[in-house]
């Protein structure tokens, strides 16, 4: 197994808020509630094998910090 | 030629008895705790031989030397190369080791474990090789078994290091949220994002507060190896509630930057909170953490009381 990690970077972002979303390298995903960020980030946050941080209840970022 | 039997027999006596404090030293050296690799039969068989090569070389050393024999200092010389080889292997399998940990020991630690394993083997070489000494010295077998029992005192002496409960005050901290970020007292720890993670984090961690009683313990409190060791060792040993995937869930220890104390959070298997306190206090301060500002002149000056708020 070929071992590369991006380590301190944030790999996704889910909002319920598309206006305050910018154009990014990032992707973003957007939800249509509060639950479904919660939702969609319990499950990328799994995926990526990374922590979700929470910038507002609307926002959640999907981190890799190792 | 019955003074060289005598010469012989003394020498013979000082080598027995040397080897058998040496050996003796080792074995109560060899503790079997969740700190040790490899702990069970091989573990000992390796590191009691390596003793007994050890004793062997310190109570040899003695008659050789006496007998004007001066190239047996090199011997020593090659056995500590041999030991030093032995660090080296050490910490190379518990660094591969330790990727293969939910809680990993971090650097300081396996750096701290492998000196200790070459230094024991140093303390059976000078054990046995006083013994000895003073077996041919006294000319009596039996002064080098009180000799021997006196080293062999000393080592356990000088085994023990200090535990965290010498340095600081560990008590339980509260956890609380402010939104997603999580406190144990006022200490920030982490912003958890996923109301999962948060609802286990409230289930299943225990805070926990870590107070140095003085300057020189701030400093020590504050070394990324120190902290490492901390949340391994509580690991190690109560478990931990955790596995890949879950980055949510993850053991911290954080700073408070004003007065140095620790905030810790940890996720032990079974939630025992007096256990966890006990686990935290019985952790070793390691040799690499420990720094002594205080014998610095320019620090005499500065204020005492940080860290004593």
């Amino acid at each position: 197994m070929i071992d590369i990690t991006i380590s301190q970077s944030i790999l996704a972002v889910v909002s319920c808020k598309p206006d305050r979303m910018g154009n990014g390298a990032v992707p973003v995903f957007l939800a249509q509630s509060t639950e479904e960020v919660q939702h969609f980030s319990a499950t990328l946050a799994n995926i990526l094998d990374g922590m979700a941080h929470e910038l507002e209840p609307e926002t959640v970022i999907v981190v890799r910090h190792s | 030629m019955i003074e060289k039997m005598m010469r012989l027999d003394l020498y013979t006596w000082a080598v027995i008895i040397g080897v058998m404090a040496g050996f003796v030293t080792r074995l109560l050296m060899l503790r079997t705790d969740y700190r040790h690799y490899p702990t069970y039969p091989h573990g000992h068989v390796m590191h009691l031989s390596l003793g007994l090569i050890a004793a062997g070389m310190g109570a040899v050393a003695v008659p050789a030397l006496l007998d004007r024999n001066y190239t047996a200092i090199t011997f020593l010389a090659l056995a500590a190369q041999q030991f030093r080889e032995v660090r080296n292997m050490e910490r190379e399998t518990m660094s591969k080791l330790d990727q293969m940990e939910l809680v990993p020991r971090g650097s300081s630690y396996i750096e701290g474990i492998a000196m200790v394993f070459e230094g024991r083997n140093y303390l059976v070489i000078f054990s046995s090789f006083i013994t000895s000494l003073v077996v041919v010295i006294s000319h009596r077998w039996y002064g080098g078994v009180i000799a021997g029992l006196v080293m062999i005192l000393v080592a356990a002496r000088l085994r023990t290091g200090k535990v965290l409960r010498e340095i600081a005050e560990i008590r339980l901290g509260n956890l609380r949220w402010e939104g997603a970020n999580l406190f144990v007292d006022d200490i920030h720890l982490m912003n958890v994002g996923l109301k999962g993670d948060r609802e286990r984090i409230e289930r299943h961690g225990v805070g926990v507060v870590v107070r140095p009683l003085n300057d020189v313990s701030v400093v020590t409190l504050a070394n990324l190896g120190q902290r490492q060791a901390i949340l391994h060792d509580v690991s190690a040993t109560l478990g931990v509630y955790r596995d890949t995937g879950d980055a949510g869930l993850v053991p911290i220890a954080k700073r408070k930057l004003e007065d140095g104390r620790l905030g810790i959070l940890v996720l032990p298997h079974e939630k025992d909170e007096q256990k966890v306190i006990d686990a935290v206090a019985r952790v070793p301060v390691l040799e690499s953490a420990i720094r002594m500002p205080m014998e610095a002149r320019h620090r005499n000056t500065a204020s005492g009381g940080r860290g004593l708020s």
